[in-house]
């Protein structure tokens, strides 16, 4: 069951009738369950994990509330540490430790041969591991007080819209919203919720899936790709993987909405962005947020000088590139965002503040221009099968190559990429995602059917999954 | 006026939908158009005595033309399909082409690639050919999406055509797997070409490298001969005719196989012993001179004229057969 599938045009109904039918208990009961049989549906099997890591969780929440010495607190902590990292470390990354660990070891000459486990990667495993583990912290930091309902514990991690793929919840601001009463939500919000559902089709279908050849093409044969295809190549990934997954975002936020759960926005304009300091504050905020606050801030923040500062930056970027998947490609992805933000910090004056700052254009293009241009530089690792293949792209990008030069290619990112920057002009100068709602209604109607006709377009056969069900 | 913005857009390609490449609704171009000529030919009411059927080998060697030249009895149809393996050939022969064309003979043409499991890897063909709505509907198999997305297309040309429409500014490339047709299904991508020559060296190092990755470990699959011989039998049980033919192959082909000569020899035997107990007769035509070929793998036009003349005479219908 995937949010561009017909089984989940027929799932989300389904749940919402039955759900708002329902007092709240059983309201909490049903999402429960209909969010097993969601995860479940991928692959059952997965679902002992996600009740392994809920129930973990849970009961260190509790331990914890009862417990006043700070030594045995800090060990009780650590079993839910263990327990998530050690679930994500043997189904993500032990296969990439023992192998990119032995190759190592072999430049050193010692010669190892580890074994390589057949391990199937569980979907969302790297969402709901840390989804959980930021309750844990919260609570050990005594931030927020433990729930005393598993079922509630148990509906905010495994809660299906945001379960797969974020966005990554945070146990003060929705652990609550499962805890009271939930109001039907009125014609205006329903519209909202719709809105975005449509919204995030629309990205996910019409512009991700629909650039998604032509960046395989680049990607797949880059040494009979013209220097032009290269180039279209690598901006349409910008676009593929941001359609992609803020479309994700898009459908889980108005799904949520219909079922009267707030969750928090995922991405905030990330191409308009003036900075790369910027950048992070507009993409996959969620996962940014969780590393700022349980990684970079425990490590010492910006707290002790420059340097530490410095290495705090790389090392939460570095981790952040491989919380994205077990492969050296994404730890180089991550150690270049860490180096751009450290030579921002040293050489500019941009700050994680800027977004606040209204975007205009004469004075922010070129920077907004270069901070695109440098993010989609890493964006060549992000989405090559390995680093030498990426060095190779960036090679034959070097070289002004000539080659195959598909125009419809050119022509399909052209349409994208204006489309993508209407709608996130309209959300960024109306600093609300759903702006269009209040438009008037011919004008909006008109939007609602130029969003469609490409769905109709590029939808058919089955449903492409999306990008961050990987991670 | 999201309806309107929708009509003005059915509008528009009810206009222009002549100038718009055909749609495609199979998982392969080549599955697309053998399907389109195989419906036209069964509308038509034209007889189709003989059915040869294969991987791009018999794509390419089976020239329709040529055997009634050659003096095959009947009239033939090729609906191989390039880059398809057995497992999808099997299901496409049994499932859509006999049922509609209703052929006397069919004539199944492989070669060891057939036989090892490799082919049998879901990437390699079958699991896009299964999930392919298109093949569903043809096949009887469709469920309730798949007679909603049937309706849409007669009456939709915007959802009809939207394949088309993902490509506005070039057809989809002309390749291998996408090839020109003869009237009679034959691939004419390797007609002119000489040993390794024609089509540049791009192309003869993909099909090398294919065969190479295709033989890698070579052995009988016992899936394989299954399947095979389930096709056999399921063909003659319907009183069809079959022959089941090795391909014409070259030395450099059978060099490809890890143990040579002893890797081929061995899937020739099990050729004959899977014909045998299906009702099919078996033949072999042997190791052929490159002269014949575009590359180690695929009769080139002089190649299709022999393949004609040995392929001609073993095509006689029983009096009697339905």
């Amino acid at each position: 069951v995937t949010f561009n599938s017909l089984q989940y045009a027929v799932f989300l109904p389904v749940v919402l009738g039955l759900y708002w039918l329902l007092p709240r208990r059983p309201q909490n009961v049903l999402l429960l369950i209909a969010s097993y049989v969601f995860y479940g549906a991928f692959d059952w099997r997965f679902l002992g994990l996600l009740i392994i890591s809920t129930l973990t969780d849970y009961t260190v929440g509790r331990l914890l509330e009862v417990t006043e010495d700070q030594r045995r607190r800090k060990r009780i902590f650590a079993v839910s540490l263990v327990v998530n990292l050690g679930i994500l470390g043997f189904f993500k990354y032990f296969n990439f430790f023992a192998t990119d660990g032995a190759h190592f070891l072999a430049h050193l000459g010692i010669h190892l041969a580890p074994p390589v486990l057949r391990i199937l990667l569980p979907v969302g495993i790297s969402f709901y591991t840390f989804h959980g583990m930021s309750y844990t912290f919260d609570v050990y930091r005594r931030d927020i007080e433990p729930t005393h309902s598993l079922l509630n514990f148990a509906v905010f991690v495994a809660f299906f819209p945001q379960l797969v793929a974020g966005p990554i919840g945070r146990a003060h601001l929705q652990l609550p919203q499962f805890e009271r009463d939930r109001v039907p939500p009125d014609w205006a919000q329903i519209r909202r919720s719709l809105f975005l559902i449509l919204l995030g089709l629309f990205k996910k279908v019409a512009i991700a899936d629909m650039l998604a050849p032509y960046v395989n093409n680049a990607f797949n044969a880059p040494a009979r790709t013209s220097f032009v295809g290269l180039l279209v190549g690598v901006w349409a990934f910008a676009f593929q993987i941001y359609g992609d997954f803020s479309g994700y975002s898009d459908i889980a936020r108005g799904s949520a909405f219909l079922l009267g759960i707030d969750l928090p926005e995922n991405f905030n304009q990330p191409y308009f962005s003036r900075s790369v300091t910027e950048f992070w504050r507009r993409w996959h905020i969620s996962l940014s947020t969780w590393l700022r606050d349980y990684l970079y801030i425990p490590l010492g923040g910006n707290r002790s000088g420059s340097w530490r500062t410095y290495r705090n930056l790389f090392l939460t970027m570095l981790i952040g590139g491989l919380w994205h998947g077990a492969a050296t490609t994404f730890v180089v992805w991550g150690g270049l965002h860490g180096l751009y933000l450290i030579g921002e910090r040293r050489f500019t004056h941009a700050t994680s503040e800027d977004y606040r700052r209204p975007w205009r254009l004469r004075r922010d293009l070129v920077r907004t221009v270069v901070t695109f241009q440098l993010v989609c530089l890493a964006w060549v690792f992000f989405r090559a099968p390995s680093t030498t293949a990426a060095l190779h792209y960036l090679d034959d990008l070097a070289h002004l190559q000539g080659g195959v030069t598909d125009h419809t290619a050119i022509l399909m990112l052209a349409l994208a990429a204006s489309a993508l920057a209407f709608v996130d002009y309209v959300q960024l100068r109306a600093r609300d995602h759903a702006a269009f709602v209040a438009w008037n209604p011919a004008v909006r109607g008109a939007m609602y059917g130029l969003m469609l006709v490409p769905i109709i377009i590029f939808s058919g056969g089955t449903p492409v999954p999306f990008i961050y069900f990987r991670f | 006026m999201a309806l309107l913005v929708l009509a003005l857009a059915e509008g528009a390609v009810r206009v222009w939908h002549s100038s718009l490449a055909a749609p495609t609704a199979w998982p392969a171009p080549e599955l697309q158009k053998k399907y389109d000529q195989i419906v036209a030919r069964a509308g038509s009411g034209q007889a189709t005595d003989v059915v040869l059927v294969g991987d791009s080998m018999m794509d390419a060697a089976g020239n329709p033309s040529g055997l009634a030249l050659a003096g095959a009895p009947g009239t033939v149809y090729n609906a191989s399909v390039a880059g398809e393996t057995l497992p999808t050939i099997a299901q496409w022969t049994t499932k859509v082409v006999v049922p509609r064309l209703h052929p006397k003979v069919v004539v199944v043409g492989f070669s060891s690639n057939e036989l090892n499991p490799s082919v049998l890897n879901p990437a390699a063909g079958l699991g896009p050919y299964e999930h392919s709505r298109a093949v569903r509907d043809a096949s009887g198999t469709g469920g309730v999406v798949d007679r909603a997305d049937g309706f849409l297309r007669r009456w939709s040309l915007l959802y009809r055509y939207r394949t088309s429409l993902r490509h506005p500014l070039a057809p989809a490339p002309v390749g291998v797997f996408d090839p020109k047709l003869s009237a009679g299904g034959q691939d004419l991508a390797f007609t002119g070409q000489h040993y390794l020559q024609a089509g540049g060296a791009n192309q003869a190092r993909l099909i090398v490298r294919t065969i190479v990755a295709t033989l890698a470990g070579f052995t009988i699959g016992a899936q394989n001969v299954a399947i095979l011989q389930d096709l056999l039998t399921s063909l003659h049980r319907q009183g069809i005719r079959v022959l089941l033919v090795a391909m014409p192959v070259t030395n450099d082909l059978i060099a490809f196989h890890p143990a040579g000569v002893a890797d081929y020899e061995r899937a020739l035997a099990s050729f004959g012993s899977i014909a045998a107990a299906s009702g099919a007769t078996f033949a072999d035509p042997g190791v052929w001179p490159t002269a014949e070929f575009a590359d180690p793998v695929h009769l080139n036009g002089a190649g299709t004229a022999h393949f004609s003349g040995f392929l001609a005479p073993l095509l006689g219908v029983p009096s009697g057969a339905p």
